[in-house]
């Protein structure tokens, strides 16, 4: 595993700080950083296969109440 | 245990091309290690921006360069050779990879061929390892692969320069891509469920929820009526059973009514009979008595001896109104006349008359034994007629007793509530019909009362309103996932491009300590602090500055290859930027020329032990030739020299350089 610097973390953690802002699930936020830490190295991480299963990956990691629906 | 990506450059050969043709290899030694600095001296017209434009086509995969120029361009001059070559040679993560551009002059083509020792060999196309890939490409390798263009490009206002490298070395740009790419694959979910807006899901929403509450009061509703229905049935059935067990228990009643109205006509028969019978001989009173059967014969012999009533009658009368006067002595007028006619005609007529006239036919009885008789008849019979008179009143009374037994009010309404119940019944299955009906005639869903048409309704609607929530669900999602990227993106850019700027700012003044130029922060560019303006030099000091605290925070180990690092700065600085070079990278190549040398070189020994001399030029000038062939290394080719010797290196000077 490459190391990715300084720049990930802060994205990182970023990303976690953004998702307690917004109430966002733990499980979202690893897919999405488990998205980046694969593209840092893999130019593929946005063919249209690769953005197909991770994107479809978020969608089902994020659920949505009726209340939020409605809001 | 985690290590950093690393990519180095250990040496390119060029074959047939503008440039001279020549090999230069940057390792240290035997092993694969590389100089940490590598500087190539090449005066002008050597076709340093020939092998410029080669280096960033070969560490980029992007020919666009190459075939802008034209592709002939790129031959050797007075070449008879249709084909060209250069091959770059690299280590990346410790592997071998070598990258060729391939030049047919003759189709005007060019392809790129390459050889990864961890891969399938030699293979046509430009396909280094995909961890490779992040910076071998052209958003990126012209970050690495530098020159004086892009450090200007850093402090204008109008390019976007700064924050492309940023994104494009700190991941940002991969968080924006994720970003985008999400956005896009929501955008895609929602055009395929057919509705986008609120509004639409709103309305369907709407649509759907009053189907389905009219639906589940219809439910309700035929519910409540299948109840009723099922309880007045039930209630019905009660009351036919309580109908019939009464019916049974007043049949026997009835029977005996029935028995004692006929024993009751009967004696009523009987009574009859005996009336006639004592009426029979009653109306002969002669039969019964000798004095009345005297007095009668005396009395029709009497009417025999007047010749009485019907022989004299009439004549009698006649006589009588033909008389002057009546046999009373009053005048014979015309009202005694016509009262004498009138008088006829009710005498004559009467039954008196009758009777007469039957008594004086009439023959009676003369033997006093059937007086005897019939008197003895009589009384039995008016005491049969007086016995028969008890037993139908006896009769009589007992049938209104039975009668009387017979509760009628209660079988009445008990019958009454049954056809109350009946027609309720009824009402209920008309009102249950239109529940149970495949069609239903109302103009809207409020007014439907047909289950199944407005199941069929909620169906329809249910589909329309689920493909608008899912719409609505990939909405929210994009919207979420869109806030949390942004949100990120600018929470890390900003933290990013802090601690750039203060790192930056740090060794800017180390470079220019007495120059009060200090960046404020970073936009799309560098904005300098209170500065209008810079010179060359300081721009691109700011810009060797700004890439190598972007550089120090990023994962990579990668090569700095800077054409004319100190060219434009002044004298007095070179020394400072020399100090910096160092740090730039862990392998730095730069394309120098000799009047660069001056107060950069000497602060650069002083910095950096680890530096290589090599010096390229044409061959065309023997005294020069004569020189580099007693250098402590060197190669000549058909139309250049590659010298690596540092005193030549320092001493090598050339008129057209200079020009």
């Amino acid at each position: 595993m490459s190391n990715q610097g300084k720049y990930f973390n802060i994205i990182e953690k970023s990303i976690k700080d953004s998702a307690k802002k917004y109430d966002i699930e733990k499980n979202t936020v690893d897919i999405i950083i488990a998205w980046l830490e694969f593209a840092y190295d893999n130019p593929s991480a946005f063919d249209p296969s690769v953005v197909q299963t991770r994107a479809s990956l978020i969608d089902d990691s994020i659920s949505i109440s009726d209340v939020e629906l409605d809001s | 245990m985690q290590t950093k990506t690393s990519l180095k450059i250990l040496g390119w050969k060029s074959n047939n091309l503008r440039c001279p043709d020549h090999s230069v290899s940057f390792r240290k030694g035997e092993d694969n290690d590389s100089h940490r600095i590598s500087l190539l001296q090449m005066p002008n017209g050597t076709g340093k921006t020939t092998l410029w434009k080669l280096l960033r086509t070969a560490l980029s995969g992007d020919k666009t360069e190459l075939q802008d120029d034209g592709i002939i361009e790129f031959k050797r001059k007075g070449s008879d050779d249709d084909f060209g070559s250069f091959d770059v040679s690299l280590l990346f993560n410790g592997a071998m990879l070598s990258i060729e551009i391939y030049f047919d002059f003759d189709s005007c083509t060019v392809d790129f061929w390459t050889t990864y020792s961890k891969g399938k060999g030699r293979v046509q196309g430009f396909h280094p390892p995909v961890e490779a890939m992040r910076f071998l490409n052209n958003s990126f390798a012209k970050f690495f692969i530098f020159d004086g263009e892009l450090a200007s490009n850093f402090l204008r206002k109008d390019s976007r320069k700064t924050r492309e490298v940023i994104d494009v070395i700190s991941q940002l740009g991969d968080l924006n891509n994720i970003n985008k790419l999400l956005d896009t694959y929501f955008e895609n979910c929602i055009d395929n469920c057919g509705v986008s807006t609120l509004q639409g899901f709103n309305r369907r929403k709407s649509a759907y929820q009053e189907v389905k509450d009219t639906l589940d009061q219809r439910k309700k509703e035929l519910e409540k009526l299948e109840s009723d229905e099922k309880s007045a049935e039930d209630s019905l059935d009660e009351l036919t059973t309580r109908a019939d067990e009464y019916i049974q228990t007043q049949k026997g009643i009835r029977e005996r009514i029935e028995g004692l109205e006929k024993h009751l006509r009967n004696l009523d028969a009987e009574y009859k009979d005996s009336e006639n019978r004592a009426l029979n001989i009653i109306i002969q009173p002669d039969a019964l008595s000798k004095h009345f059967a005297k007095r009668i014969t005396k009395f029709c012999e009497s009417l025999d001896r007047l010749k009485l009533p019907e022989n004299v009658a009439r004549e009698f009368f006649i006589e009588l109104q033909e008389e002057n006067n009546c046999i009373c002595g009053r005048p014979m007028d015309k009202e005694a006349k016509n009262e004498i006619k009138k008088q006829e005609t009710r005498l004559l007529g009467s039954e008196i008359i009758t009777v007469l006239n039957q008594l004086k036919s009439s023959k009676l009885p003369p033997e006093i034994q059937i007086f005897e008789d019939k008197n003895q008849e009589l009384k039995e019979i008016l005491g049969k007629m007086k016995e028969n008179d008890v037993a139908r009143r006896d009769c009589s009374t007992e049938i209104e007793m039975q009668k009387n037994s017979i509760d009628d009010e209660d079988y009445v309404a008990l019958i009454d509530k049954k056809r109350n119940l009946e027609i309720r019944i009824d009402d209920i299955s008309t009102a249950i019909d239109k529940y149970r009906a495949t069609t239903d005639s109302a103009k809207n869903v409020k007014s439907t009362y047909s289950i199944q048409v407005l199941e069929k309704e909620l169906n329809k609607r249910s589909k329309e309103y689920l493909k608008s929530k899912e719409a609505q669900i990939f909405q929210v999602k994009s919207q979420l996932t869109k806030k949390l990227l942004e949100n990120a993106y600018q929470e890390a850019q900003r933290t990013i491009c802090s601690q750039i700027t203060e790192d930056t700012n740090v060794r800017i003044e180390q470079v220019m300590p007495y120059n009060s130029i200090r960046i404020a922060g970073i936009e799309n560019y560098l904005h300098l602090e209170g500065q209008k303006g810079s010179s060359e030099g300081e721009k691109l000091s700011i810009a060797y500055a700004f890439l190598t605290s972007l550089f120090h925070g990023c994962g990579y180990y990668l090569p700095f290859i800077v054409d004319s690092p100190a060219n434009p700065i002044d004298l007095e600085k070179r020394g400072k930027i020399a100090e910096l070079v160092p740090k730039l990278a862990e392998q730095f190549v730069t394309f120098i020329i000799s009047s660069e040398r001056g107060g950069f070189l000497e602060a650069l020994e002083k910095n950096e032990s680890d530096i290589q001399y090599l010096t390229l030029f044409r061959n065309n000038i023997p005294s020069i030739v004569e020189k580099a062939k007693h250098a402590k290394s060197y190669q000549e080719t058909e139309n250049g020299m590659l010298v690596e010797d540092k005193s030549f290196f320092w001493e090598f000077q050339m008129q057209k350089e200079e020009e």
